[in-house]
Formats: structure tokens, sequence, C-alpha cells
């Protein structure tokens, strides 16, 4: 039974050939990888300027289905990065970022922390997700290095580490946010929930739940689906026999705007409410705008129109990568602000506990906010309601 | 009416409408299997792929949804072509090289395709009005009976060109009597490629179909890939009725799953699959052509 | 590559101990009654063999002197992976039972030890243990449709199981910290000493990989190995040899739980962290193209592979999507043209008859 006529249409010596062209192509991606990975053992790394540089790391989902999140985040981070450098860099140092991909995977994060650690990198921007944030939180601690995380997980600021800093709101703070608004506000009593089971969809539900518990509220309806179901209508339909009032929504925006079309697909008429990615065009573009009206979130960042510094970002985005910016980019480039604002104050002393110290003292008015951080690394302790007005985000407060 | 009656027969609405999307996946599946013998893992990122194409026509370019999806079903069958020529070496092998070899093509599709359309994917509006009917507290959306429809006229009309055209009668006997077919001077590895073709172009089909239910992404490859390929096996591999047969069970097993405990609906669809497949190892219908391998 | 003179035997199929077991009932089925002049020269590449691995250990444990601390994580990786990658060869490459419930077997196993070393506060030493048994009970359960379905009916069911597993762990909140995750898993103590550096944690997979490693070698020259061989070759004339088929399977299914178990607790203390986005099925895929790559019934295949295809994996890390592009593109190329593996290149410039393409049911 066993296979060994080889196909007459592939002659052997072609065979032969490809053969030791793949092992090459192998044994050259693996001289390659031991030849650069000399070069960054050998003090400053050669590829990406001088000595005199200072080295930033990045670490966040580049390619792989979450890249967006990674992509938003990098944007916003390269933003701040290039304005400081434009105007000369810091204290005359040009300021370089070292950017790895995680893939979403905590593993690879943990393979990118490390060669951070070892590329002595000042400080980092890692990561955009609550995962991978988790999984590196040790390895940058020990290693003193302070990072910017916009993992939502209240959890990453409760393990111990010193040199964490989110540049957002925790999910218990737009979620408190939003109960108090919907049911102190509204009066709404009748609230059903959907979330997902992800690391994101888990920290929405258990934080929207227990901000419906301090007004004496369980929800009417409580479903989960998986992060990438596609098909709803067997939660929907559970959620529409129970008539709710309001629509709870725990999950990343495209999600978000799927189960949103397909709840009012399904004639649920009730109001949908959800956390920041209810704030985003993704969410608006996936329901659809006529689904996407009247739906209430909290959010950091309601509209680039909010004022004359928002305006001057939106442009500047716009022009730099061509699309229109979101709540995503403007946290990034706040808290790529504040990082760059730290290390600038912290000179010429730019090692990681000089650069968490100056954090920490720092009051900084960003895009998204004001920013004032703890101990623990949480800055941001407030969020705002916003809705869609014929298709336009606006606030509601 | 009773709740959990409405909910019953709701969770079966949505489970037909996903279940022929599963059934259309799962023929392609089974009739690739069928000819070469060839378990094509890169199947779901074809669909997204097809998927896409139609989506950037009709939503990028603002063409017709009807030339949209006979574009999209021409230039996936092309990229069927593609594949086939590039996984004929792995014909005669075993299933694990000929599973690694369609992974690695699965794997090049997906980032390509992040790489020419970005990480965020594209909504799809509907392309018709989409108000749902409501029948005694169930709704029913249009657009779940287009899906419906769409499959059903797809599945017929491959049946006739099957069994009455010239063609399709020389890619069954290729498929059925490859040396036989050889013997009487016919082109097997032209035949092998339609096949693969029409098994990307019902793929594509079926993406563009949940295209506006769904959301065009490169993430959707993954469930889609392998509950089709679940319920190919579920209905019997190989089998073009079983293919269509599992494809409605499992897109209703999964709902009905759904309704009750919502989180663990996964779970439990694959542990009673796997239940079905050690007591029914030939599937519902039964897989119907012998290994050949 | 240490391991060409192993290799050729193992790809001949004629991989022969002098010391075998005579009393099964294999002995007529392997090309064993082939003279003492075969039997010398089998006793010869096992000692040329022998050498060869010494060798290749003291090379292992003299490279972190070499590396820095990010290269030394890789390395460990690279070593982990072995365990993974010989595990999995074991089942699939040897007996030929198509396993995609590898990457559920090691979350099993890092989850055990995660949850029992910090809810339970057991010592990574207690947790080990248990933790094995676990994921051997889980590879004996998930191995079990195996005795009924084959090929791709037992890909999709083991691949099934798999994500039943990954979901459990995601939905069971109390037990897993969900989606979440465990942190804070402690790093073992030896002899008082807590192995907390990548470079002592280094050794200590090392000993594991050597000593899984030596293990698989006894395995796969002794009857075992034979019967694993048998089974994957032939059903039918395994049987009428007296070989208890299902009893194989369950074997190989077990062995894979072991191996990966084993893995499974050394990453969680590694990392101090598991979540389940780390055990999903592309890590299954990338265990699988280790082992495929490596070459498929050869354990020096697997350890090959683990080498190359971490070292690969974070070097074209930096490209980004293009990354995987290139991976997919040069795994359809390698199992399009060197469907043997690398082992098998050296029988292409040998110009002998191809190396075997193994089935696997």
């Amino acid at each position: 039974m066993l296979h060994n006529n080889p196909k007459k249409s592939y002659p052997q010596r072609k065979k032969v050939l490809a053969g030791i062209v793949l092992s090459a192509t192998l044994v050259s991606t693996l001289t390659a990888c031991g030849s650069s990975s000399t070069s960054s053992t050998s003090g400053s790394s050669v590829a990406s300027g001088s000595s005199q540089d200072i080295k930033i790391g990045e670490i966040g989902a580049m390619s792989g289905n979450l890249a967006s999140l990674g992509t938003w985040d990098s944007q916003g981070l390269q933003m701040a990065v290039d304005e400081v450098n434009a105007k000369g860099g810091i204290h005359g140092r040009k300021v370089v970022i070292e950017k790895l991909d995680d893939q979403g995977n905590p593993s690879v994060a943990v393979n990118d922390a490390n060669k951070l650690v070892n590329d002595k990198v000042v400080a980092a921007f890692a990561t955009p997700e609550s995962t991978t944030t988790l999984a590196i939180l040790n390895i940058l601690k020990q290693a003193k290095i302070p990072h910017i995380t916009s993992g939502q997980d209240p959890e990453i600021t409760k393990k111990g580490s010193l040199f964490v800093f989110r540049d957002t709101a925790n999910s218990l703070i737009f979620d408190k946010t939003l109960a108090d608004y919907v049911v102190g506000k509204m009066g709404m009593k009748k609230i059903a929930v959907i979330s997902n089971s992800g690391a994101y969809g888990k920290g929405e539900h258990d934080a929207f739940v227990s901000a419906l518990k301090a007004h004496g509220i369980s929800p009417v309806s409580d479903q989960v689906v998986t992060p990438d179901a596609k098909d709803f209508s067997a939660q929907l339909t559970t959620i529409k026999e129970a008539h709710p009032q309001v629509l709870f929504i725990g999950t990343e925006e495209i999600e978000m705007g799927l189960i949103a079309k397909q709840a009012r697909a399904l004639g649920i008429t009730a109001r949908i409410v959800g956390g920041q990615p209810a704030a985003t065009p993704i969410y608006v573009n996936t329901a659809g705008k006529a689904v996407a009206e009247g739906t209430i979130f909290a959010t950091t960042y309601i509209s680039n129109d909010a004022n004359a510094e928002t305006k001057a970002f939106a442009a500047a985005y716009k022009k730099k990568f061509g699309q229109v910016a979101d709540s995503h980019v403007a946290k990034a480039y706040d808290g790529a602000k504040m990082l760059l604002e730290a290390i600038d104050k912290a000179y010429p002393n730019i090692d990681g506990t000089h650069i968490r110290d100056e954090l920490l003292k720092l009051n900084y008015h960003g895009l998204t906010g004001d920013f004032k951080f703890n101990d623990q690394g949480e800055g941001m302790f407030t969020a705002q309601i916003g809705t869609y007005k014929n298709g336009q985000p606006e606030p509601l407060q | 009416m009773n709740p959990h009656v409405t909910i019953l027969l709701q969770s079966l609405i949505g489970g037909i409408g996903m279940g022929s999307i599963y059934a259309l996946v799962a023929l392609g599946y089974s009739m690739v299997y069928r000819s070469m013998g060839l378990v094509n893992f890169a199947h779901g990122n074809i669909f997204m792929v097809g998927a896409y194409i139609g989506t950037v026509f009709y939503v990028s370019m603002h063409t017709n949804f009807v030339l949209a999806f006979a574009l999209a079903l021409l230039l996936t069958a092309g990229l069927g072509m593609i594949v086939q020529k590039i996984l004929r070496p792995l014909e005669k092998m075993d299933l694990i090289y000929m599973m690694l070899g369609t992974l690695g093509i699965g794997i090049v599709l997906q980032n390509l395709s992040i790489i020419i359309w970005g990480p965020d994917g594209i909504a799809v509006p509907f392309p018709i009005n989409n108000t749902p009917w409501m029948v005694k507290g169930i709704s029913i959306a249009p657009y779940t009976l287009v899906i419906v429809g769409v499959a059903a006229l797809i599945v017929i009309a491959l049946q006739l060109f099957l069994n009455r055209t010239k063609i399709g009668l020389a890619m069954r006997a290729s498929a059925q009597e490859r040396d036989m077919s050889l013997a009487l001077g016919m082109n097997v590895g032209l035949m092998n490629g339609l096949t693969l073709a029409i098994g990307s172009a019902l793929a594509a089909c079926a993406g563009m179909l949940v295209g506006p239910v769904f959301y065009v992404s490169p993430d959707m490859s993954t469930s889609v890939g392998i509950n089709g390929f679940a319920a190919a096996i579920l209905g019997g591999f190989g089998s073009m009725p079983g293919a269509i047969v599992g494809g409605l069970v499992f897109g209703i097993l999964e709902q009905l799953v759904a309704t009750q405990v919502s989180a663990w609906s996964e779970v439990i669809a694959f542990v009673i699959f796997v239940v079905v497949l050690i007591f029914k190892p030939s599937g519902i219908v039964g897989e119907r052509v012998v290994d050949k391998l | 590559m240490t391991s060409q003179d192993m290799t050729n035997r193992d790809l001949a199929g004629q991989e022969l101990q002098p010391e075998q077991a005579p009393s099964t009932p294999l002995e007529g089925f392997a090309p064993v009654s082939e003279g003492s002049a075969s039997r010398s020269a089998a006793k010869r590449t096992w000692r040329n063999s022998r050498w060869w691995i010494s060798m290749a250990v003291a090379l292992f444990l003299i490279l972190p002197i070499a590396l820095n601390n990010y290269q030394v994580h890789i390395l460990d990786l690279v070593v982990l992976y072995m365990i993974l990658a010989i595990g999995l060869d074991l089942t699939m490459g040897y007996c030929g039972q198509m396993n995609l419930a590898h990457a559920a077997f090691y979350a099993v196993g890092a989850y055990t030890s995660a949850i029992l070393t910090t809810r339970f506060h057991f010592t990574f030493w207690e947790a080990l243990p248990i933790s094995i048994v676990f994921s051997t009970a889980c590879g004996i359960l998930i191995g079990l449709p195996s005795l009924k379905v084959r090929s791709h009916y037992l890909a999709i069911a083991t691949l099934g199981l798999a994500i039943a597993i990954n979901d459990m762990l995601v939905n069971l909140n109390g037990l897993t910290g969900g989606p979440t995750g465990i942190t804070g898993i402690p790093k073992p103590h030896v002899f008082g000493v807590a192995l907390d550096s990548e470079y002592l944690y280094y050794y200590l997979v090392l000993t594991f990989t050597v000593l899984l490693f030596l293990l698989a070698k006894i395995i796969t020259t002794h009857s075992i190995g034979r019967s694993f061989r048998a089974v994957r070759e032939d059903h039918i004339a395994s049987q009428a040899l007296g070989i208890n088929i299902a009893k194989q399977q369950i074997l190989a299914f077990a062995l894979s739980g072991m191996y990966a178990g084993v893995a499974g607790v050394l990453y969680a203390h590694m990392l101090s962290y598991v979540s389940p986005d780390t055990f999903q099925m592309n890590e299954m895929f990338f265990m699988l193209t280790i082992v495929v790559i490596g070459g498929m019934g050869n354990i020096y295949g697997s350890i090959a592979g683990a080498v190359i295809l971490i070292v690969a994996r974070e070097w074209l890390n930096q490209f980004q999507n293009w990354q995987q592009v290139v991976y997919g593109a040069l795994i359809v190329a390698l199992v399009v043209f060197l469907p043997g593996g690398l082992v098998s290149i050296k029988t292409l410039f040998q110009h002998r008859k191809r190396s075997q393409l193994y089935r696997v049911k």
C-alpha cells in the first residue's frame, strides 16, 4: 500500500532540482536569520539609524484577522512620532519605532516582548488588545519598560505591574456611564444583553451586567455568541421573546453591526446601546445607516468635529493615511503623545523608571479627554455618551 | 403562540438559510473529492475570495448585483482552475500531504486577500428590500428566501449540467473511471480542472449570497470552511445529495443548539456530529463513490 | 545535519534493533531475517547514532552561552516544539492516525498545570504528573473515534473535538479564567533554585526533550513501533499478524496526549500565562507543518522541522502579511517537491529510490 510510484509527468531530475532550490531557500533564511540576530546583539541596531536615536518598541497585530487593531494603533503612534521628529526630535535625538507583529497571538507577543527587551527600547506601545497585553505584562515589568496598552480589561492594571499605562478608560467605566444613562436618565427597565465569548465581549458583559446590578436591574435575556459567529437569529429570537426596551451589544465593531442589522431584520425594535465599538464608522457601515440611527454609545471620542483639535487631527490623519480618523487612532495618538512627552521630560535620564515617574506626573489634555495616571496605570476615568442623528455621531449629555 | 414554538420555528428558518450556504460549500468539497480524491482544505478560503470578488464589483464598483454575482462565479472558477494546476502533483498522495498542500494554498489566499483588500472587510447592503414579513410572531426576512431559492436553483442547474450535457457526462465519467476515460482519449486533467472550477464557483456563490447577511472579511473563511466540511462528511463525503442534506442538517442543528445554550453551541454541535460519525461513518446519505486511492 | 545516517535507515523501513524482543508476532513482518551481517550493520549504525545524539545534546547544552536572552527564548521554543512534534509524529507518522487534536492536548496540559498551581497552590512537580494524566486521558478519549473512522473522517472528528475543547476553555470562566486566560503561573523550583531566567528554564525544557526523545527512540525501535508501522501500512495484514489494532491506535493517541501534555506544562510555566488564543487551529497546523516538512515517520525529521520552522517563523515575522504568504507558498512547494520532508534531502542527492510516502489513515 505504499505510494512509491512517482508521477510520470514530473521527472525525477526536476524534482531533485526543485528540492535543492527549496532547501537552499530554507538554508538562506536560516543564515539570514542568524546574521540579523547577531547584528542586533552587537549593541544598537545598525539598520535603524545611528545609536543616538531613541528607540520605542511597538507590539500589535499587523497581520492576520486582528490586523485592523494593530494598524490603527500603529498609525496613531506614527503620527505622533513623525510630528516630534519633524520638530527636531527629543532634544535633538530622533525617535525611531521598532515595530513587531504579534498576529494577535499571545505566544508571538511574548517572543516580541523578549525581542524588545533585548533591543533595549526605552518604552513601548504594547499592545492594543487585552490578552496579548496580559501575556507580556510580566516581561516588560521585569525589564522595567513602561508600556501603553489600549486593552480595556480592568484586570490589566490589577496585576501589580508598575509599568503598564492604559491610554483609554476600562470597560467598567464605559459600561457604568452607559448604564447610568440608560437606566438612570432614560428610565429603561427591560434590558437584554448579547455579548461574545471573546476577551473583549466577556469584559463588556461582566462590566455592563454589574453596572445594571448597581441599579437593581438584571437583564431580561442574557445571550452569548462566539466571536466568529455570523448568524444570530437563534439568540436574537430568544431575546425578542423577552420584549426588551433596550438591547446592549457587547462585541467588537463588526459583530456589533451584524447583530444590530439582524436584530432589526427579525423585527426587534429595542433601542440599541453599546460601548466604544458602537462609536466607530465601522459599526455604522456594517449595520447600515438606518439601523445605526439612534444607537446610544459610551466612548471617549465622539466625532472628528467635536472641537478645533480633533478637526486638525482628523485633517492631518486624512492627509497622511487617506482615511477617516476614528476613536482608535485618536486614542493611540493621545497615548503616543503622552509617552513622548514623558520621555522628553525625563531626558537625559531616559530609562524605564524615570519615564514611568514622568508619566505619573503628567496632566495631559488630549483628543479623547483629560488624563491623569494613578499608581496602577489608569489614566482616564470618564466616558461620554453619544448617539447617531441623521447618520452623524453627536454628544448626548 | 407558545414562545418555545416561536423560537423553534424561527431557528428552523435561520437554520435552513445557513444550511443552504453550508450545502453549497459542502457540494464543492464533495465534487472535488469525488473527481480528484482530493480533500481541499483551501475551500473555505476560496469561498472568502469569491465573496470578496463579488463584493468588490457590487459595492466598490457599483455594478448590478446579478452581474457581480456572475462575475464572481466566473473569476473564482478561474481561480479554481489555477489551484487545480498547483495541486495536480498532490492528487495521488496521501491525505496528510493533500491537507498540508491545500492548507498552504489557503494561507496564501487568506493573506493575499488581507494585503489586497485590507483586514477591515466590506459591509454589503442587501440587494433587495429586506423588511421582514411577520407571520404569527415569526419573522421571515425576504433575503433568506433569496438565499434558499438561489441555492436551490444552482443545485438544479448543476444536476442538469452533470446529467444532460456532454461535458458534464465526461466529467462524471472521468471522476468514476479515470483510466478508462484516459483510454478513450478524454482529457482527465481538464475535467478535474473543470470540477475544481465548478466547486470553487459554488463556494463563490455561497460567499456572494451570505455577503449581505455576514460582512465580507478575511476571517469569514474559517468557520464556514470547517462547518461546510463537517456538513459534507455528515451527509456522506463525495455524495451530492449527501452534501445538500448534510448542509441543511448541520445548519439547523447549529441553530437549534444555539437557542438553548448559546455559548456552547459549537461544542455541542461538534460532539453530536462526532457521535453521529461514529455510529454512521458513511454519513446520512452514504458515501457513494469508492475511495480511489 | 546530525541525523542523516539514522534517517536512511528509518526511511528504508529497516530500522532494526539488536536487542529486540523476539516474541512479537511481528517477527515475520519486518525484514528481520537477513542474517547476522545486517544485524551487525544495524549495531554499527546504532553506535554511530549514539555518538551523533550525544554530540547534538552537547551542542544544545552549550548553545545558550553564545546567545542573548531573546535568542535563548526562541531556543526554548525550539526544544519545546521538538517534544510536540515528536509526540505528533508518533501518532501520525508512525501509527498513521489522523490526529488534529494535538494542540488541544497541549492546551489541556498547560491549563491543568496552570489551574493547579495558581488556584490550588500545587508546586510544579506536583502538578506535572497530574497534568500528564489529564492530557493522556484526553488523548485516549479523543482517540476513541479512531476505532470507528479513518482518514478525513478522523481528521474532522479530532478537529471538531479540539474546537470543542478550546470552546470549553473559553466558556468555563470560573475555572479557566475564560478568554483572558490565567496569569501569574509560578516558575518551577529545582533543588530550591527558582528557574526564573530563560537560561535556567531552557535546561529544564532540554532535559525533558532529551528524555522524551529517548523514550520515542525506544518506542519506535521496539515492538510497539513495529506494531505502529504495521497498523499504518495495512490494517488487515496487521490483524492477520495478531496485532490488536484498537490497542495500538489508542496507545498512539495516549502518547500524543502525553507528549503534548508535558509540552503544555512546560509552556505554561515558561510564559507564566495561558490563554485559549494560543491553542487554536493555526497552532495545530503549525505543528503539523513541522512534522510533515521535517519528514513523517521519523523523529529526527521532527527535530529538524522544529529547528527550521521556529527559526524561520521568527525571522519571517518582520514581513507581516507577506510572511504568511511566503510561509504558505513554501509549504505548498515543499509538499509538492519534497514530500519525504527535510530528512529525504539526502536521498535526492543519492539518486536512490525516492523515500516512501507514508499513508495516514
